[in-house]
């Protein structure tokens, strides 16, 4: 599959000297669902503000589909590449959420009845249509965070990021933005997530990126990383309760490599009928 | 104009004389010198204090962030001498526009005297002690804290809006003015959403409720700050009655030549 994202020795830094990223490499591939994960100040959202061309790289070079971002404007770049902020109140301002999901489709010069369109699209998919005439400022939280997702989603990029999604979402708007994202991965987009949330990782995601202090510390197959102490301590996450749990009781014959909950049922309930056929 | 020019208005930790002056001590010397730098308007008198400014910046040690901020204001000095010297007052137009300028500089350079080496918390207590009731003095710490929030949260936005495709650049001064709305509507909205949290949190913690605050750190007049009391009292007198008093009078008083007769 060709490749989407193509992070080669990346380095940068905000304060002469002070890097925040020292040499990332990595490869996303078209289609590809990742996460990435570190503590704060690991550099997690300096890396993916490299990907829409917010920050040229001081060394190195990042490749958006092949072309480097180092020639191309923030808004070249936006029409491939969706960020959605963390905090939907840095961009919300229109006075209908209507209003608000049309900005990006304006400001790429779409035609209006396109524009119509999308929007109709993005509503519906967000669940938004009966806030269509609000403003968005007056919704709740979650609500506005799905106001800014939608905001994103409607002008169709091809590689979406999302920073931080599920903060502030109850459980069930987390299993929606979960669904989301699998329904965009099926549909052939390549989506990145910036989290801190290790079950929603082990439970979504295929591929994770761990980072700390500007560097890549592990990148491969989310239960491989999730369950190695040696990521797990080196980059002062905590491993997912499950696992957690798996690891405290692998005395009794429990795999030390589960991330899901199912797994651990599974493994619990097998456990349980061996136990009762002696 | 960018934040360079903030930082000669910015505390500065030195351990130099001045910064040891009690706030109160720091804050006559500011008043008495901006009164003299706005009673005098001939070059002589204001060269003088401009000197006496650079004379406090090179001793204790801040030249380089009070250099920034006096070559930051440079361009706007001279915007402010070729008005005047072009649409100035009748009469002494090169006087004028000379000692308006001279004016401009001393007066940022004492201000920039006094915030490099006072600290937030001197300043608040500087403006109780010129008699501001507390809450309006704590108002303005807080207003001047949040200034770096602000410029993060105002960055962070410009990011936002830019990654939606907004192209600040493009387009004619309307057109521009324009796409100043996305950025300045979720500004005003943030700010005032966390404003009232803060007044919240304040409200938590019992802000107000004693009319009489004390301090953590009392403030007493030391032998140093006597003796700069005396001395800028003592120069500023001096100041006054040697342009009112002959033979000094007219060498303070000089005006410069008529650019066209």
């Amino acid at each position: 599959m060709a490749v989407a994202i193509e992070v080669n020795d990346l380095y940068f830094y905000y304060e002469r000297g002070k890097y925040v990223l020292k040499g990332i490499n990595l490869t996303v591939r078209d289609g590809e669902m990742v996460a990435i994960m570190g503590n704060n100040g690991a550099g997690k959202t300096t890396l993916i503000k490299h990907f829409n061309g917010l920050l040229k790289p001081i060394r190195g070079s990042v490749k958006v589909k092949g072309r480097d971002t180092k020639g191309l404007s923030v808004a070249e770049l936006a029409r491939t590449v969706g960020l959605v902020f963390q905090n939907p109140d840095h961009q919300l301002f229109a006075e209908t959420v209507e209003e608000e999901l049309a900005f990006a489709l304006r400001n790429f010069g779409y035609p209006e009845d396109i524009v119509k369109r999308r929007v109709e699209w993005a509503l519906t998919l967000m669940d938004l249509r009966k806030y269509r005439h609000r403003s968005p400022l007056s919704l709740s939280g979650g609500e506005r965070k799905r106001v800014a997702i939608a905001s994103v989603l409607c002008y169709d990029p091809e590689i979406i990021i999302f920073d931080e999604p599920t903060i502030g979402q109850d459980y069930y708007q987390k299993q929606k933005i979960a669904q989301l994202l699998r329904m965009l991965s099926r549909q052939g987009k390549t989506v990145i997530v910036v989290t801190h949330d290790v079950e929603f990782v082990a439970e979504n995601f295929e591929r994770v990126i761990v980072m700390a202090d500007g560097k890549i510390v592990a990148d491969g197959n989310v239960r491989e990383v999730l369950t190695d102490p040696e990521v797990i301590s080196k980059s002062n996450l905590l491993p997912p309760q499950v696992t957690h749990c798996a690891w405290l009781l692998k005395d009794v014959g429990i795999s030390p490599k589960l991330i899901k909950v199912s797994e651990l049922v599974k493994e619990i309930t097998r456990l349980f009928h061996e136990h009762k056929g002696i | 104009m960018s934040i360079r020019v903030f930082e000669g208005f910015k505390f500065k930790p030195k351990d130099t004389y001045f910064y040891k002056l009690d706030p109160r001590v720091k804050m006559s010397f500011l008043i008495v010198y901006s009164i003299l730098t706005l009673y005098f308007s001939t070059v002589v008198p204001l060269s003088i204090l401009f000197l006496f400014s650079v004379v406090i910046v090179v001793s204790n040690r801040v030249a380089k962030e009070w250099g920034r901020t006096l070559r930051a204001v440079a361009l706007l000095s001279l915007v402010i001498f070729s008005f005047n010297l072009l649409f100035g007052a009748k009469g002494n137009k090169l006087n004028y526009a000379s000692s308006m300028t001279l004016r401009f500089l001393t007066l940022t350079s004492f201000f920039s005297i006094f915030f490099l080496t006072t600290t937030p918390e001197e300043l608040s207590e500087a403006l109780l002690l010129i008699g501001i009731p507390y809450e309006y003095t704590f108002m303005f710490m807080m207003a001047m804290r949040f200034i770096p929030t602000l410029a993060r949260d105002f960055q962070t936005i410009i990011d936002a809006q830019r990654s939606r495709g907004l192209e600040l650049e493009k387009g004619n001064f309307v057109q521009r003015a324009r796409k100043l709305l996305p950025l300045l509507i979720p500004l005003i909205v943030l700010e005032i959403r966390r404003s009232v949290l803060i007044a919240e949190a304040l409200e938590a913690r019992g802000f107000g409720t004693s009319a009489k605050r004390s301090t953590l750190k009392e403030y007493r007049l030391s032998k140093v700050d006597l003796y700069l009391l005396f001395l800028t009292i003592t120069f500023a007198t001096s100041l006054i009655l040697s342009s009112k008093l002959p033979p000094y009078s007219e060498i303070m008083n000089y005006r410069l030549p008529e650019l066209v007769p």
